[in-house]
């Protein structure tokens, strides 16, 4: 069985229905991207998954623990960490505060200097800067940060929605590459929420198409990217 | 130039004690959200049990510090968790008129028990003070002073030194990732709230032995707590102390040199002035943040 089971998920926001149905899984060590425009479903569908929207129907299973209907605070016990949009940072606490934050938990708690070794290898930027407020870093450098608070959640599942999102191309590769890296290091599974097809399809093991709340394609990135659908609707060919 | 020196020492010995109950309130709003209009009234019961166990006890009302800060802890956390934390998701009007329902709910509450009798406590020292560089520094302030400073070291420690004091900062700077990073809201609510009340009640100790106790006694100070929390920066505890000692020092200031009953118009002039040019709060701005 995988390590993350999702079967027929609906989600949304009072009585209002945005994800339908949504089933997909993902393996141990896998990455996993969620694809599909603005307003697909895509964040509406993770803010579920880690407990910050309510689920409608639908379990979601994780390591064999049914985890629909736990806040996210259980759930990030549970070790299913993300890297929120927007990133979300303490931006009045130093940097090196916002690392120990994402390692609050016992468990986390225990292993926090390996982990801030693991994240200071990851990125030197981070631990230059460590006794600067998280507000006075430039965006990469929130990314980075951002990225870096998770990690110290030491999580089994961890996901980001968007980590691309208004960075410059350089950086943009810094980030997909240092997700490579926790994957490989970590020996975790990843979930990638991204608009940007191209680049996340070529760190993806598998990838699911979101379309109007709906799950619409499987595949892996070979055969996604030759998919006619996603040629026309995602790739402008 | 002496009566100077004293005017100033008289406002930031008073203004230790704004700043304890002031502490309370920023921290309540800071992490919950929500504006504790009885502020004033915890203040008060934190006085009159301080009184009734001073005197049942026969013991000093500064040693009881301890054993109010437990029972207003406690108070604090059963309130926050049936009457407060039922509103929380509401909006702000129903947690506006909770929490000021409740402060005449405690105000007529001790009208009935206590009566409206204004009540005093004697203690030796009352009237002794102390002799520095031709300062008096009356005894009673000096120790209610020495208490809100101690307090206030302690939360400072509290919440920038512990695990716990680190969550509580983080929930109020963005509850969102705060919950994301596994730390339970309800739980920082608790917390939060019962240190507010504790401070409040707490502060109210400290004036005890050169105070007089009575039902209404928290009104002022609860709206002075509000005028130091708004001149702060809403949630900002170092914004909040400064200001309390600032406001502390603007009152006796204004009532020694324009009139004695003119107290009160000095601190609100001020925080008028501040609204109008500086509504983000006398510190905000000033660090990066």
């Amino acid at each position: 069985m995988s390590l993350f089971e999702v079967c027929n998920l609906s989600a949304g926001y009072g009585d209002l229905t945005i994800v339908w149905d949504a089933s997909f899984s993902i393996d141990d060590n896998e990455i996993v991207v969620l694809l599909g425009s603005n307003g697909a479903g895509k964040t509406t569908l993770i803010e579920t998954i880690v407990g910050l929207n309510k689920v409608k129907s639908g379990k979601m299973i994780f390591n064999g623990v049914e985890l629909q209907g736990k806040d996210a605070a259980a759930i990030a016990e549970a070790g299913i960490t993300l890297v929120p949009q927007g990133r979300e940072l303490f931006a009045g606490m130093s940097v090196l505060e916002n690392l120990y934050l994402g390692s609050y938990l016992k468990g986390p708690r225990s292993k926090r200097a390996d982990s801030l070794e693991f994240v200071f290898s990851l990125f030197p930027k981070l631990q230059e800067r460590s006794q600067q407020k998280a507000g006075s870093l430039s965006g990469g450098e929130q990314q980075m940060l951002a990225i870096g608070r998770a990690i110290m959640s030491d999580p089994k599942l961890l996901v980001l929605d968007e980590p691309s999102l208004g960075l410059a191309p350089l950086i943009v590769d810094t980030v997909f590459q240092s997700i490579l890296q926790v994957r490989q290091e970590k020996k975790i599974s990843i979930l990638l929420v991204e608009q940007n097809l191209k680049k996340a399809l070529s760190v993806a093991d598998r990838g699911y198409v979101v379309e109007s709340g709906r799950i619409v394609l499987e595949g892996n990135p070979k055969e996604l990217l030759a998919n006619e659908h996603v040629k026309k609707a995602y790739l402008g060919a | 130039m002496g009566t100077f020196f004293q005017t100033i020492t008289n406002g930031i010995l008073i203004g230790g004690v704004y700043a304890v109950v002031a502490t309370g309130l920023t921290l309540i709003f800071g992490v919950l959200n929500v504006a504790n209009f009885a502020q004033g009234e915890f203040m008060m019961l934190g006085m009159y049990v301080t009184l009734f166990l001073s005197r049942g006890l026969g013991v000093d009302p500064y040693l009881l510090t301890f054993l109010v800060a437990v029972i207003f802890i406690a108070f604090g956390y059963l309130v926050e968790k049936f009457l407060i934390h039922q509103t929380l998701s509401k909006p702000h009007e129903t947690q506006m008129l909770l929490t000021l329902g409740l402060a005449i709910f405690f105000r007529s509450l001790m009208m009935v028990i206590c009566g409206p009798n204004y009540q005093s406590l004697a203690v030796p020292y009352r009237l002794k003070s102390l002799l520095i560089g031709g300062v008096l520094l009356s005894y009673p302030r000096l120790l209610s002073f020495l208490v809100a400073v101690v307090l206030i070291i302690l939360l400072w420690l509290f919440l920038n030194y512990t695990e716990l004091g680190r969550a509580i900062r983080a929930s109020s700077q963005n509850s969102k990732a705060a919950t994301l990073m596994g730390i339970n809201s309800n739980w920082m609510y608790g917390i939060a709230f019962s240190i507010g009340i504790m401070l409040a009640a707490v502060g109210g100790l400290t004036l005890v032995p050169f105070y007089y106790v009575f039902p209404d006694v928290g009104v002022y100070f609860g709206l002075i707590a509000f005028v130091v929390v708004v001149l702060g920066g809403l949630g900002d505890v170092l914004g909040a102390i400064v200001s309390a000692l600032l406001i502390g020092i603007i009152e006796s200031v204004t009532a020694q040199y324009v009139a004695l009953d003119l107290s009160h118009l000095g601190v609100f002039l001020v925080f008028i002035l501040v609204l109008v040019f500086r509504p983000q709060g006398l510190l905000r701005g000033r660090r990066s943040s």
